[in-house]
């Protein structure tokens, strides 16, 4: 298990090295030169020719890399031009906000799609079946966006405009429980919108379940509906339940940036656009890297995890 | 030994597949739209109707409502009564004429990133797949770390990086999107190359090219297909994505940037120019989603009996 563990994390560096290779070629070979955009367009030669040196640009491309990996190494990630503030601690700021908004909805969802997609396997063919499959069709259909701008306007905004008490329209206020108004539509809106994904995936891993030979002799032997679907089903779909969570941890990425950005939560998605807007260009570099080391970290513990709860697993 | 069997004998595993795509009712349903919306984009890309100009010129006066009577400013000055089919947005342009515009914006996007990256998601997963070794490792290597990493950030950091507007667009989304193409493949390439048919050609010296183009490729058609119909949609909504974080198409309209600039409208009560632009995108994407599982079905030779 030691080893296994210690091999998964070692895995890691690789994907990392490429990952930063990546982030580096985009940004500093195909972006734009960074000292226009801090100097514009009338800056003098020498003005130039400094910044460069100051930003260390003159030098060649390789070593440009090895200083950039040397300060995220060594956490000397550099201060934020238009933030007005340490990128670290951007960076450390933003990861509460961003946890708050995606991750309950990420919960509720999978737990919600599980249960509809057991309840789909057993009474397959049914009205209800039938009803759940054609919902999660449609909600697979919704824009993210689309979704956001209207549950905004009928959730929050109309009934405000009527004096109701009701969803706060943007905002948030940090603590954990000062926040709960704040995160609750935004989580509902991910929730939403994930639903309908999940409810199918979850419905195709249910229906082959429901037709392995054990369920037929559990029915056989007179083993109640709630029996079979909680005590043998459910057991035996957890794998695919643990993967397909962690399969959506990109998928929360991409919600929160959204969801950030429209509802003004000062998360990482929120500081990393407000960063693209000001041209903020070591911030862009450092979030977009820190954010793909959490991702990756992330998705290895979900494996080692994976590897504890299902024996099958080989770990060789 | 069942009446039908002579005929089925006859027939190859691609006149089998399309009679099963032709007899799945949603699937037909699903193409017709997805053909509907593919001739308007047509016809707008030949200048024969809804062109960029006539997108761009304001018509009227700003926020005229849909299905309202209204002075239409004409070409050459004059005005005239006329009856407006969906409102006017905030500068006085047509909000129907954007709409049509914008299909085939979106059609441009996803043609264009669909098919380069099922291209060369394919080249490189049969390179991958069949010759292995040190090529192998390398792109394999490219496409763990491009997958570990949520598409959002890659797309957002290569758009930005090329700067706003239609190439971003599509470089960014392509640059991502071929690696589930190239994954899918590559293990599809190892699972072919150890069957009889390919050993046959390989003992016959036929060359590894013409291995890989003629009796591999021809194998794939299924998959192909999948992504093409999953990319060419993805892109289609990714664009209404990066048009809403500000990094989309610039100077033309598409459903993104209607939606994104018109939220603030509708908190104004405007609500025709988001709502249609919502529509259509939901009736394309459903489409797209129930035509692919069909493609899903037809195609994939395990299901095709």
């Amino acid at each position: 298990m030691i080893t296994y563990i210690l091999r998964r994390l070692a895995a890691m560096v690789p994907t990392l090295l490429g990952v930063s290779i990546l982030v580096f070629v985009i940004f500093n070979v195909v972006g734009d030169d960074p000292v226009y955009l801090y100097l514009g367009k009338n800056a003098s030669p020498e003005q130039i020719v400094s910044l460069r040196h100051e930003l260390g640009l003159d030098k060649p491309l390789h070593v440009q890399y090895l200083v950039g990996m040397k300060q995220l190494l060594t956490f000397d990630l550099g201060f934020s031009m238009s933030a007005k503030e340490p990128i670290a601690r951007m960076f450390v700021q933003g990861i509460g906000p961003s946890i708050a908004v995606t991750l309950p909805g990420l919960m509720l969802y999978s737990g919600i799609a599980v249960l509809l997609g057991l309840v789909c396997a057993y009474w397959r063919g049914t009205l209800i079946d039938k009803f759940v499959v054609v919902g999660a069709t449609c909600g697979m259909a919704l824009s993210f966006v689309a979704v956001m701008i209207f549950a905004q306007y009928f959730l929050a905004f109309l009934p405000s405009q009527k004096g109701l008490q009701s969803f706060p329209i943007t905002g948030y206020e940090r603590g954990f429980f000062t926040c709960l108004p704040y995160i609750l539509l935004p989580n509902l809106i991910s929730c939403f919108v994930a639903l309908g994904y999940d409810t199918r995936f979850f419905r195709a891993v249910a229906v082959e379940e429901m037709n392995k030979e054990y369920v037929r002799t559990a029915k056989a032997y007179g083993a109640g509906t709630r029996v079979i679907l909680l005590k043998h089903v459910l057991k035996n779909i957890m794998i695919p339940i643990i993967s397909r969570v962690v399969v959506a941890i990109p998928f929360v990425v991409s919600g929160s940036f959204l969801l950030e950005s429209f509802f003004v939560i000062p998360g990482l998605g929120y500081k990393l656009l407000h960063a693209i807007e000001s041209a903020d260009y070591p911030v862009i570099r450092t979030f977009t890297m820190l954010i793909a080391v959490l991702v990756v970290v992330a998705n290895t513990v979900a494996d080692i995890l994976n590897s504890m709860v299902d024996p099958r697993v080989k770990l060789s | 030994m069942t009446s039908d069997a002579p005929k089925a004998l006859g027939q190859s595993l691609l006149q089998k597949s399309l009679r099963k795509f032709r007899r799945d009712k949603f699937g037909m349903a699903a193409l017709a739209v997805v053909a509907v919306f593919g001739l308007i984009a047509l016809g707008v890309k030949a200048g024969l109707f809804c062109t960029l100009d006539q997108a761009t010129t304001p018509v009227g006066d700003q926020f005229v409502k849909p299905f309202a009577a209204y002075e239409r400013r004409l070409p050459d000055g004059t005005r005239a009564k006329a009856v407006s089919v969906f409102g006017t947005d905030i500068q006085g342009r047509d909000v129907f004429t954007k709409l049509v515009y914008s299909i085939k914006q979106a059609f441009a996007i996803g043609l264009i990133v669909s098919v380069l990256s099922v291209l060369v998601g394919v080249v490189l997963g049969c390179i991958s797949g069949y010759f292995g070794g040190i090529v192998d490792d390398a792109l394999l290597w490219v496409y763990t770390a491009i997958n570990s990493v949520p598409f959002i950030l890659w797309i957002i950091s290569i758009s930005y990086a090329f700067g706003r507007g239609f190439t971003g667009v599509v470089v960014a989304l392509a640059c991502t999107f071929w690696v589930g193409v190239y994954f899918n493949v590559r293990s599809e390439v190892h699972r072919l190359k150890e069957m009889e048919f390919v050993l046959a050609s390989e003992s016959y010296g036929a060359s590894k090219w013409s291995i890989i183009f003629r009796d591999i490729v021809p194998n794939l058609t299924h998959l192909i297909f999948v992504f093409l119909s999953l990319d060419f949609i993805a892109a289609v909504k990714n664009e209404v994505l990066l048009s809403f974080l500000g990094l989309g198409i610039a100077g033309e309209p598409s459903w993104g940037v209607m939606i994104a600039n018109a939220r603030l409208d509708l908190l104004a009560g405007k609500w025709w120019e988001v709502t249609g632009a919502t529509v259509l995108l939901f009736i394309l994407v459903m489409a797209f989603n129930m035509l692919t599982d069909a493609l899903q079905d037809a195609f994939d030779p395990k299901k095709v009996g």
